[in-house]
């Protein structure tokens, strides 16, 4: 299915064309949709809703008119989106059953440029979690090694040679690498072929750290340019709606479709991104990239390192400035973190009681009882391990200690960020994980907060600071696995960014991968 | 033809001066890489060794105890049934992390409560924009009576089950 290999800028002008439809582009999707299920990345299969959204936009490009470069294209949905009519669940008991009676404002933005939504995805629940095990409906897997059969290409755009180098056979006693999390169920759409696009959200790094395991373009957007309206909150502070693509000029398309000023989000600034347009050939002239030593933390992979030195030399020699700086309160940001989002938690999760939506557990002699039932059987260990833990943290003799605390070395944290830019530096490059993706046997013994403070390491500290972060695949490893790193730059300077992003994307042509069917 | 094509492509850098079909992309992205370290020949601005963090733990205030009556009252607050044997320990370990914020110098720094801080927010109209949805917004729920959202009594206090509480005495002790 070569058509769902391109970029969304080479499918959108085949649209035009006409040597493709909106309708064969959809079923093609959802077909792929099929071949993958066992990697189980949707929790919900829209295929009705994707069907009429295709034959929409087939109908717009039969009369010449259509909404941008995101008309006909098959895009995924993290299922803590609200969608309306459509069931979100969270990936919890807790919102098994509930239907939402509207939809986030970036559904409607995605819906009304003219994509095709086809599915919900599967995350940890709550987006809790970093390897999308811990969800109520099963774990999400991710394809390299899973004994989906695929080729790797050499070639950016053209299927021109086959990269034999690598070994893509599934690995042995039914073991599988885990897709990251929390939003694994997006990242594995969009490198499975199942879809062009996915939205994500991003607290800790939820949709870096998938897209790192999973060899995807992910961006974490600057917070306040993308609306949080109908994203079911985790961290109000730091959660932002991320992007997946295949290619950076895609998640751009994407961004500029979703991002801009939401008068139901006030937490929401007006933006020019709108009308963001990536230079074709970006230039790293003049560019002085950053390279903060504590990055380098105890545990990461030598391969992970190497990958990071090729690519910061890469960039030396191609016109880059290249320094060594240091973010000192790094190591604080994880333990940081560890404080403000069960804080977060513990006061958001106060709405799921069972009385207006969800699931409820009855117990007729007090309401307190059914409360405390009903929050019980729906929400999961990780999710009420934080709510206990938030309530300590925010209790009136604990309150300065951990709550105030945390938020002072919050700020610490984002003047390490201030104060790096100010000396003169545009963009930060760093390792996302620590690894390639896990294999899951190792993967889940160890429990849900420590994977989390391991894992989360290199892409905590943006959420903190609120600035732009984007995961680019890399290369592979000998296992085959993808090893991706990390762009950072000045809040709001997105564009800048995405645009540096591309450059490293165009000069180190990271094998794609195409599934065979 | 490879490796001299990478030493120009390397050096140069840049797209325009490329023939068309002579790109990195017909060579192997690490040989690529190593040639880029070779050419540069000064030392990487990426640390090879691992900066280690770490946090003197004879600097931490002393632990905090997690007692009985500490549990009952956040299971009050949090109504989760979850003050058992597995909620103590996580509860102990998120607050044995948590404990080593204690070591930052935070003398003189106001919290963060938002990085938009420094931004002008905009407040929507106090406009009613939908309406007429009380069918659609009381589907959501299991249980209601005609207009009304339905819960039981309020002014009761759930109390758990005795076995547990039992349990977390007895374990008190050997901790």
């Amino acid at each position: 299915m070569n058509r769902l290999m391109g970029s969304i800028g080479d499918v959108v002008s085949q649209l035009k064309q006409r040597a493709l439809s909106s309708m064969e582009l959809c079923e093609a999707a959802l077909q792929r949709q099929d071949s993958v299920a066992r990697l189980h990345p949707f929790i919900t299969c829209t295929s009705d809703v994707a069907r009429e959204s295709a034959s929409l936009s087939q109908k717009r490009y039969g009369s010449g008119e259509n909404r941008g470069p995101l008309d006909g294209i098959p895009v995924a949905v993290k299922d803590n989106f609200c969608t309306s009519g459509i069931q979100t669940t969270c990936g919890s008991v807790m919102l098994q059953n509930y239907v939402p009676t509207y939809s986030a404002t970036v559904v409607k933005r995605l819906q009304k440029a003219g994509a095709v939504i086809v599915g919900k995805t599967n995350l940890d629940e709550f987006g809790m979690g970093s390897g999308t095990i811990d969800s109520t409906f099963g774990p999400s897997k991710n394809i390299y090694r899973s004994g989906i059969k695929y080729d790797l290409l050499l070639s950016n755009r053209e299927p021109d040679g086959l990269d034999s180098r690598f070994p893509t056979a599934a690995v042995e006693d039914e073991d599988w690498y885990v897709a990251g999390g929390s939003s694994g169920g997006s990242a594995v759409s969009v490198a499975s072929g199942s879809t062009f696009l996915a939205l994500g959200s991003d607290t800790g790094g939820s949709v870096r750290n998938p897209a790192s395991y999973c060899g995807v373009v992910g961006l974490k957007p600057s917070y306040g340019l993308v609306s949080r309206c109908g994203l079911i909150s985790l961290v109000n502070s730091m959660d932002v709606p991320g992007l997946f693509g295949r290619y950076v000029d895609d998640v751009a398309a994407m961004l500029s479709v979703v991002s801009g000023l939401d008068p139901q989000d006030a937490t929401t600034v007006p933006s020019d991104l709108q009308s963001l347009q990536l230079p074709e050939n970006p230039s790293l002239e003049g560019l002085v990239i950053g390279i903060p030593k504590e990055y380098h933390c105890p545990g990461m992979k030598k391969e992970v390192i190497d990958t990071w030195t090729k690519v910061a030399d890469l960039m030396e020699n191609c016109g880059a400035q290249v320094r060594e700086v240091s973010l000192p309160h790094t190591k604080y940001s994880i333990i940081c973190y560890s404080v403000l989002n069960p804080c977060e938690v513990a006061s958001n999760f106060t709405r799921y009681t069972g009385v207006f939506y969800g699931h409820r557990v009855e117990s007729s002699h007090s309401m307190e009882a059914m409360y405390a039932l009903t929050r019980s059987a729906g929400l999961n260990d990780v999710v009420k391990g934080r709510i206990l833990a938030g309530n300590y943290f925010l209790l009136k003799e604990n309150k300065n200690r951990y709550f105030k605390q945390a938020l002072k070395v919050r700020r610490l944290i984002s003047q390490d960020f201030d104060k790096v830019w100010s000396s003169g530096v545009d963009l930060l490059l760093t390792p996302v994980t620590l690894s390639t993706a896990v294999r899951y046997s190792e993967f889940n013994n160890v429990d849900n907060r420590t994977q989390q403070a391991t894992q989360d390491f290199c892409t905590q500290a943006a959420n903190m600071a609120g600035v732009p972060a984007v995961n680019i695949p890399i290369s592979l490893n000998t296992e085959g696995l993808p090893i991706s790193l990390q762009l950072m730059a000045p809040w709001g300077q997105d564009a800048a960014l995405l645009s540096a992003a591309k450059w490293i994307e165009q000069h180190v042509n990271f094998p794609r991968l195409q599934v065979l069917e | 033809m490879a490796l001299v094509c990478q030493r120009q492509i390397v050096l140069r850098c840049s797209w325009r001066k490329l023939p068309p079909r002579i790109s990195v992309s017909y060579t192997i992205p690490q040989q690529a890489f190593a040639t880029a370290k070779k050419v540069a020949d000064k030392e990487s601005k990426v640390p090879q060794h691992p900066v280690f963090p770490s946090i003197n733990e004879e600097d931490l205030l002393p632990k905090t105890v997690v007692d009985l009556k500490l549990v009952q009252l956040l299971e009050k607050l949090s109504l989760v049934d979850f003050a058992n044997m597995e909620g103590l320990v996580r509860l102990k370990a998120a607050i044995s992390m948590a404990d080593k914020l204690s070591v930052v110098n935070t003398e003189g720094v106001e919290p963060l409560v938002t990085v938009l801080e420094n931004r002008s927010l905009t407040l929507a109209e106090d406009e009613v924009r939908s309406g007429d949805m009380s069918e659609e917004l009381l589907a959501c729920a299991k249980e209601t009576i005609e207009d009304y959202f339905v819960v039981p009594p309020g002014n009761i206090t759930y109390t758990e089950q005795k076995g547990y509480h039992h349990e977390l005495e007895n374990s008190d002790e050997d901790t």
